[in-house]
């Protein structure tokens, strides 16, 4: 073959694999990255940058409340070719968060409406409980749950309710409260609109997380600046004060309540805080501002720098600054605002997130966030409402993230599942919660059998 | 169709806001009807009417939105978005249109019951003052919405009215089922 027909035949590859490419789309980066329920499909990765943030209001404020039906006959969750999405248990109104005992027992937080922790005991098989009890009840807007001390033998329980946090004694296979719970923190501010309290321990259980989200939108009716040198002085820097004074943050306590700092300020509602194994880096999943449109601003998953400062109430994603605070401006905050790891979809709601142990899904997939996206009603196409894959290189978010779990939107109104807790078995498989219909899904994978391996055979 | 219409009103809203100075107030009240129904009863009928209710009574609810009182997170930011001075014009500005006519809302037998309503929500069920600060307007309300409040007053969920959650509490589901039903067809 002369050089001019080899030439001829590589192009003529190259252009092939450039139409296939394009023709299923399974990337979509900067402004093509945005969208709603109907651009989304199992594998397809997005990629939003703090230069793709649209402006305020390119598009209006929708109100698209979500209508949580039934599972509809002919709905089926769609996941990744060699992955299976299944109910592992189902009946559990108000499910929210779950972390694992190291007995491999789950505690769920069913927050409401009555409030209440639940155990769980999975059966030999992991695909279902063999038992189900109720620990504790009468827990109104019970949310985050922790082991302490970290290990294999806890010796208590705590629950991050709205206004504190409680803890129970425990004991390995604990399926009911042994004793009355003691509280340990009794100072979280309460009222507004965000209750949730996730809570985590570092690695060696000298510091004991606690995430409490505003208490309005943007802080519109926070009152006078103080002396600001003064507040950040007492409280953090970043800090906002009158209503939201102690919230909007990530705190930190000792495992016996005292000693209370900010860790890191301006994360507007971080409902899933999470420590990441190996590094005991601080991660939060967080619920960005409303009615500035469609498109903005993206929330967001990040990790959590001690004194940082995420930008909330008057800056958002970086320096794009929002005059709606009360008590004016903060030029002094401009170019101070850390630029979070991963930027979703503006409205998906993320709240859980975990990191894959691994054990079961593929081996490249070890250490990757999981996270739950509960889903929009500031939007006017819904959003949200899946579980998506944020792939780590050495213990780092790339910005990238996968549509993992799908298909809970039934039409452009309704929706049949409101993804909210993530959790790893001892197994390797992925566990969530649906708070829409109270269900918890197992998510497993076998390797898929290529024409090749099954020739093997 | 309704979801449209708010569309034209939001980017009338902010569009106008530059140049003729519609202030916030209007395009916050511009933004209740994508989900309160512009012009028409909402199409969800857990979403109350507010169109010609007590001005009183929307005041004092968007303090409670406001606050966290009355929990709901798309209120808490709507009615954040008010600003707190201003939240009796807004209120003012609502209860000004008129009450829209649910279609297909059918008169129903009125229940025992509906007798203890009117000293505090009027002969007439079109609400107003009363011993526990003003009475919403009842009469032609969604009877789901209706039904949904009453059950929360019966469970003793909201603060705010005493005498809401021992009425509430008398009165078992089958009862305000019917109550509501009735209110509803008014």
């Amino acid at each position: 073959m002369n050089l001019r027909k080899r030439l001829a035949s590589v192009s003529v590859v190259a252009l092939f694999a450039s139409v296939s490419a394009a023709s299923a789309i399974d990337y979509r980066g900067g402004p093509s990255a945005f969208g709603d329920w109907r651009t989304d499909s199992p594998g397809l990765t997005r990629k939003i940058g703090p230069e793709d943030v649209a402006a305020p209001l390119a598009s209006p404020s929708a109100a698209n409340r979500s209508k949580v039906v039934p599972k509809p006959a002919d709905a089926k969750l769609q996941t990744m070719p060699g992955f299976k999405v299944e109910p592992f248990a189902t009946g559990l109104q108000g499910a929210r968060v779950m972390r694992f005992a190291p007995n491999g027992d789950i505690f769920l937080s069913q927050s409401r409406p009555d409030g209440k922790i639940a155990v769980i005991r999975p059966a030999k098989s992991g695909d279902k409980p063999e038992a189900v009890e109720t620990f504790a009840q009468g827990l109104k807007d019970a949310y985050g749950i922790a082991f302490y001390p970290p290990g294999p033998n806890p010796k208590w329980v705590y629950v991050g309710m709205e206004g504190k946090v409680i803890r129970f004694p425990y004991k390995a296979g604990d399926m009911k409260a042994s004793g009355a719970p003691e509280t340990v923190i009794s100072d979280l501010a309460t009222g507004g609109s965000h209750w949730t309290r996730d809570i985590s321990f570092s690695p060696d259980g000298k510091t004991l997380y606690v995430a409490v989200g505003s208490s309005g939108n943007v802080a519109a009716d926070m009152g006078p600046k103080p002396d600001i040198a003064k507040w950040e002085k007492s409280h953090a820097f970043g800090a906002a004060w009158d209503k939201e004074e102690w919230r909007a943050a990530v705190l930190t306590y000792t495992p016996d309540g005292k000693d209370k700092k900010i860790y890191a300020t301006g994360v507007r509602n971080c409902s899933g805080l999470t420590v990441q194994p190996g590094t005991g880096t601080v991660f939060c999943a967080t619920n960005e501002r409303d009615l500035l449109g469609d498109n903005t601003p993206p929330d967001y998953i990040t990790s959590v720098k001690k004194g940082g400062f995420y930008g909330w109430p008057w800056y958002y994603i970086g320096s794009n600054e929002d005059d709606r605070p009360g008590g004016g401006p903060r030029p002094d905050l401009k170019g101070k605002v850390i630029v979070p790891d991963v930027l979703v979809q503006p409205h998906s709601a993320p709240l859980g997130l975990a990191f894959n142990p691994g054990g079961m899904f593929p081996a490249e997939w070890k250490g990757d966030g999981f996270a739950a996206l509960h889903g929009s009603w500031n939007r006017s196409l819904h959003t949200g409402y899946k579980i998506v894959r944020l792939p780590a290189k050495n213990g780092k978010f790339t910005g990238e993230y996968q549509d993992f779990v799908m298909g809970f939107t039934a039409g452009d109104e309704n929706v049949w599942g409101r993804p909210v807790g993530v959790t790893f078995a001892p197994d390797g498989s992925l566990l969530f919660t649906d708070d829409g219909n109270g269900t918890i899904y197992r998510v497993t994978y076998a390797k898929p059998q290529t024409a090749a391996n099954a020739k093997a055979k | 169709m309704v979801r449209a219409g708010f569309y034209l009103l939001a980017i009338m809203g902010f569009s106008v806001s530059g140049a003729l100075g519609a202030d916030a107030v209007e395009r916050a009240v511009a933004s209740c009807w994508a989900c309160h129904g512009a012009g028409a009863a909402p199409k969800d009928p857990t979403m109350p009417i507010i169109q010609g209710q007590q001005a009183a009574y929307l005041e004092k609810q968007l303090d409670a939105f406001r606050s966290g009182k009355r929990e709901d997170q798309i209120m808490s930011s709507m009615a954040e978005s008010i600003p707190a001075r201003e939240n009796a014009r807004a209120a003012a500005m609502i209860a000004a249109l008129a009450w829209p006519k649910v279609a297909g809302a059918a008169t129903a037998p009125a229940p025992d019951s509906a007798i203890a309503c009117q000293s505090c929500h009027g002969a007439d069920f079109t609400g107003g003052p009363g011993p526990e600060g003003v009475a919403p307007r009842l009469a032609g309300q969604f009877a789901q919405y209706l039904e949904a409040r009453m059950g929360a007053f019966s469970r003793g969920e909201i603060a705010s009215a005493a005498t809401m959650t021992a009425m509430m509490k008398a009165l078992d589901a089958d009862e305000r089922a019917k109550l509501a039903k009735y209110l509803s067809g008014l």
